[in-house]
């Protein structure tokens, strides 16, 4: 099976007699013994350009490039910004969007329904489904504890959702504020202060059919917040359970293998009635919390609220209790580690994830720690495997990551200035009519998972965006914009036969691939050029020819 | 443990709705096995139906006329026959019957097929990975791996869920609005502000040059491990890339018209690019089959559906395959929804979820005029006896979603036991 073993890591120790009893992954060391570690480091200039585009999303600049490249040391000054950086509350969005799945391109219900305008309708979907996730970002971009994403009695909120949700903000909306503006607001309609658990985004996001009674929603507290997937416990149901008519809650509650997962999930989901609607598609319904229907869960479910066996006081109580529930701090660290190393971690990463787990938690839950963590540790830093790397890690272990979703249209974005849009909506950033799953992201739903190894649809989207935005930036600098980004003393007309060329050529490489282009490497990017010239006679469209394929180079895709 | 029901005629009206009499040369377990070529693993392709939301098989697949504690259709519905393969006739879904008296020998029917949730988005995830816990591969798409560039276009996602792991590079999407066909023509610009492509010229020198890229880099990186894999499928991915382009024509998809898509799925199929397809089948009027209240509704979404399937397997009849007289020979058309729907109708008389369900399996390799597995009283899943199909009072296997998978593998000629073990066998009593 394909699949690795899933990390259930709350005693660590546990897993580090598993990882070192396997053999197979028994060189990993923390960082201090790299001597017997089966990591080769990237280049320092690879390196950097790998932790900014995790940690800001973009390429890091020439300039950057070259303070790396004359003192590797200078990189860990160049990460404190990086993390210090606005970006960074970005990126922390986007990894968490890839684990939480709350950005779907539908809910159930719709902008028109509040008044919304078609062209809204986008920015609306994403700004629901950002919700929870800006929360989060914001705990890590203030350097607050983590323990308030459940807690909190605050949420975020734009001006779209300040419209719509019965919030109120904290300080005055900026006159002009878009929808990429978002601030600290609050619920005004008696929800609990229990962080994300208290979110619109979330409950929209992982509705639950009336009769579900929000066990669905106690599925995805369970599987986000503590990394339990309840679902995948084995269960036998046999032949002889039978789940229906008014007798079912009283099976669920007293059938062994009902109670497999039912004596975990309904006291959880007790606590989760003031969401529950009489009607899951009213917009009305689903925008208000209800604290009059709060007491309607233990009579429907007949158990009193509780998480993990110990009592607690209702949703805020519920929150309380997770943010002590040490698989809460676990379940971050997995998820920061995860998303940095781009792969699901398992029991041979216990080392980096202990590490992580230890700086998190003497960094007060600031995830900022967390972030240094696991950059800090070789398998984050790795550009290959060593010798000593068995052949069962060679296998199982990526090195490089493949440059996908949100992270390829950003990094493509800022270094052309292209934007792809039509109609207010991000072509790069929905499926409805656009193309995030083809280029490699994540929508939430049927694709849960970044890309990791490309194939048609990730080449064909590759293909035209990269097209695209060297023209864009070629015109820029035909136009002599400002904005042309990628050239310095070279014209657009400007060839071969010009002394510019070939260290404008070299210099876009360094910035586009972080590395220094060898010259056969110069020669085969001059042929490009000559043949594309040839072939259009256009020099602006030879250097378009030449930007594009810097675009879809390995090097480029991968870092 | 309770009885096994076993439907039996209960009226004058079912002989006349027992189709058997209709054609006989082709009924029951007389009927003459079709003469095939032989047909090998490698030449079968897939092509799956995924109904959205849930149906109810006691308007198709359970006639569970004689068990209180089902409410079946109330539309004066009745047991219909052809050989041994049973199913519920009724009134507003005609095509029902058309499809099954001209293709029944093509069908097998597995009843009880447990998926082990009621969330809608839980259980197509388990449903089409086959795992416990739904991570992992799609069946489609690990059928698609196993062939390789036998198969350049891989798994084609006209429409519906398709899952993948790690790697996921076997998957080709063409987007709900047509998204793949428009970057293979170039029009994914049109409607957008000053963004331009290059000419076709321009374009092939620069692929050219690309491909060169990452075959270099793909050769650097050797034939072993993750690295190898990922520069190895970037290269592969623009060689699909070109394929695409040169039959781009099939990869327009139907932009959510389902008769459209499987239409244009049967032609890719056929074309021998794709190992397997998908194709969404959102029920009548795209409203979905998720019937909480008016269950009736379920019957012309049947109607829709039985519609769709008669075209596409008259389509794959009269045309020939690679190897054998028909591509409906090679081609396995698997039919499934992610759960049923609960014995009971509810207040709203609709059905709730349910977390056994029905599948119909068609054409390449299927033994078909069967019923396979079955429902016990209350719409429990009867265990089956994996080798003939058939209920079996112990013992026996309940099927789930890893059986299917482990069954469509073993028709693909990939051995399911690195993926499930040696538990999870495939039901052989399903393959002809």
């Amino acid at each position: 099976m394909s699949a690795r073993p899933r990390l259930g890591w709350t005693g660590l120790a546990a897993l580090s007699v598993l990882s070192c009893g396997d053999g197979e992954f028994k060189g990993v060391e923390a960082p201090a013994a790299a001597a017997s570690s089966p990591w080769v480091p990237l280049e320092p200039p690879r390196l950097a350009r790998r932790l900014s585009l995790d940690l800001r999303g973009v390429l890091p600049t020439s300039e950057e490039l070259d303070q790396v490249e004359a003192d590797p040391e200078a990189l860990w000054t160049l990460r404190e910004e990086w993390l210090a950086d606005a970006r960074f509350e970005e990126r922390v969005v986007e990894l968490y969007a890839e684990r939480w799945r709350t950005e779907l391109d539908l809910f159930n219900a719709a902008g028109w329904e509040f008044g919304l305008a078609e062209e809204e309708e986008y920015d609306f979907v994403r700004s629901v489904g950002q919700e929870p996730l800006r929360l989060v970002a914001h705990l890590a971009a203030t350097d607050r504890p983590y323990t308030q994403a459940v807690t909190a009695d605050w949420t975020l909120a734009n001006p779209l959702l300040l419209a719509v949700f019965p919030l109120e903000p904290e300080a005055p909306t900026p006159a002009g504020a878009t929808a990429a503006d978002w601030q600290v607001a609050r619920y005004t309609d008696g929800r609990p202060a229990a962080g994300v658990l208290a979110t619109n985004g979330l409950w929209w996001r992982y509705d639950s059919p009336l009769f579900n009674y929000s066990r669905r929603r106690t599925a995805a507290i369970l599987d986000l917040l503590v990394c339990e997937d309840i679902l995948a416990r084995p269960v036998s149901f046999g032949v002889a359970t039978e789940v229906s008519g008014e007798d079912a809650q009283e099976t669920i509650l007293e059938d062994p293998a009902c109670l497999t997962c039912h004596a975990t999930i309904e006291p959880i989901a007790v606590t989760l009635f003031g969401f529950q609607p009489v009607d899951a598609y009213s917009a009305v319904e689903m925008t208000r919390y209800h604290p009059e229907r709060e007491r309607d869960g233990e009579a429907t479910l007949g158990v009193s609220a509780a998480w993990a066996g110990t009592p607690v006081d209702g949703l805020a109580g519920l929150g309380r209790a997770i943010a002590a529930d040490p698989r809460f701090v676990d379940c971050a660290v997995e998820t920061v580690a995860s998303g940095l190393l781009r792969r699901p971690v398992d029991a041979a990463d216990t080392p980096l994830l202990r590490d992580t787990r230890d700086r998190f938690v003497e960094g007060s839950l600031a995830l900022r720690a967390a972030f240094r963590a696991v950059t800090d540790h070789p398998a984050y830093q790795a550009g290959g495997l060593s010798d000593t790397a068995g052949v069962a890690w060679v296998d199982r272990t990526p090195t490089r990551r493949l440059l996908a979703g949100p992270q390829l249209a950003r990094a493509v974005s800022t270094a052309t200035g292209l934007v792809w849009e039509r109609s207010g909506a991000d072509e790069l950033d929905n499926d409805l009519t656009g193309y995030r799953v083809l280029a490699g992201g994540v929508d939430g739903e049927a694709v849960t998972r970044p890309l990791a190894s490309p194939g048609l649809t990730y080449a064909a989207v590759t293909r035209r965006l990269a097209q695209a935005a060297a023209r864009v930036a070629v015109d820029a600098h035909v136009a002599g914009s400002a904005d042309a980004l990628l050239w310095s003393d070279c014209g657009p007309s400007d060839g071969p036969d010009t002394a510019c060329f070939r260290p404008a050529l070299a210099a876009m490489v360094w910035q586009l691939h972080a590395v220094r282009a060898a010259d056969p490497d110069l020669d085969a990017w001059t042929d490009l050029w000559t043949a594309a010239h040839d072939a259009s006679g256009d020099p602006a469209e030879a250097w378009a020819v030449v930007l594009s394929a810097l675009l879809r180079d390995p090097a480029f895709l991968t870092y | 443990m309770r009885p096994i029901s076993t439907p039996s005629p209960r009226s004058p009206a079912l002989s006349r709705r027992t189709l058997l009499g209709a054609f006989p040369l082709l009924s029951g377990l007389l009927w003459p096995r079709r003469g095939q070529a032989a047909v090998a693993s490698s030449d079968r392709r897939f092509l799956f139906v995924f109904v959205d939301g849930g149906w109810d098989p006691t308007w198709v697949f359970h006639p569970a006329f004689d068990d209180p504690a089902v409410d079946m259709p109330p539309d004066g519905s009745d047991l219909a026959t052809s050989g041994d393969l049973r199913w519920v006739s009724g009134p507003g879904r005609p095509q029902v019957d058309s499809f099954f008296e001209s293709f029944a020998s093509d069908c097998c029917i597995l009843n009880g097929l447990e998926v082990r949730s009621i969330a809608h988005e839980r259980c197509r995830r388990l449903l089409l990975t086959g795992t416990p816990s739904g991570t992992g591969m799609g069946i489609p798409s690990r059928l698609a791996a196993a062939a390789g560039d036998d198969t350049p276009l891989g798994h084609v996602v006209f429409s519906g869920p398709a899952y993948v792991d790690e790697d996921g590079a076997e998957v080709v999407r063409l987007g709900v609005d047509g998204q793949l066909q428009a970057l293979l023509d170039g029009t994914c610009v049109d409607g957008t502000d000053a963004l331009r492509l290059g000419s076709d010229t321009l374009t092939d020198l620069e692929d050219a040059f690309v491909a060169s890229r990452a075959q270099a880099a793909a050769d650097q990186a050797g034939e072993v491990g993750a690295e190898a894999r990922l520069t190895g499928a970037y290269a592969r991915s623009l060689d699909r890339l070109t394929v695409a382009q040169d039959n781009r024509d099939l990869l327009a998809g139907g932009r959510g018209e389902t008769p459209a898509e499987l239409a244009a799925a049967v032609e890719l199929l056929s074309s021998g690019l794709a190992r397997s397809a998908i194709v969404a089948d959102l029920g009548f009027r795209g409203e979905r089959w998720d019937h909480h209240s008016d269950l009736s509704r379920q019957a012309p979404s049947y109607d829709f559906l039985f519609s769709n399937l008669s075209a596409v397997c008259r389509s794959m009849a009269s045309q020939p395959g690679r190897v054998a007289d028909r591509l409906l020979d090679e081609v396995t058309i698997v039919v499934v929804s992610e759960m049923g729907r609960a014995p009971g109708l509810n207040a709203s008389m609709g059905k709730d979820h349910w977390m056994y369900g029905s599948a119909l399996l068609i054409g390449g390799g299927i033994r078909g005029g069967q019923v396979a597995g079955g429902f016990l009283d209350g719409m429990a899943p009867a265990a089956l006896d994996p080798t003939t199909g058939a209920p079996v009072a112990s013992g026996g296997v309940v099927p789930r979603a890893a059986h299917l998978d482990a069954t469509l593998m073993a028709l693909a000629g990939i051995d399911p036991t690195p993926v499930y073990g040696e538990d999870v066998v495939p039901l052989t009593g399903l393959l002809a």
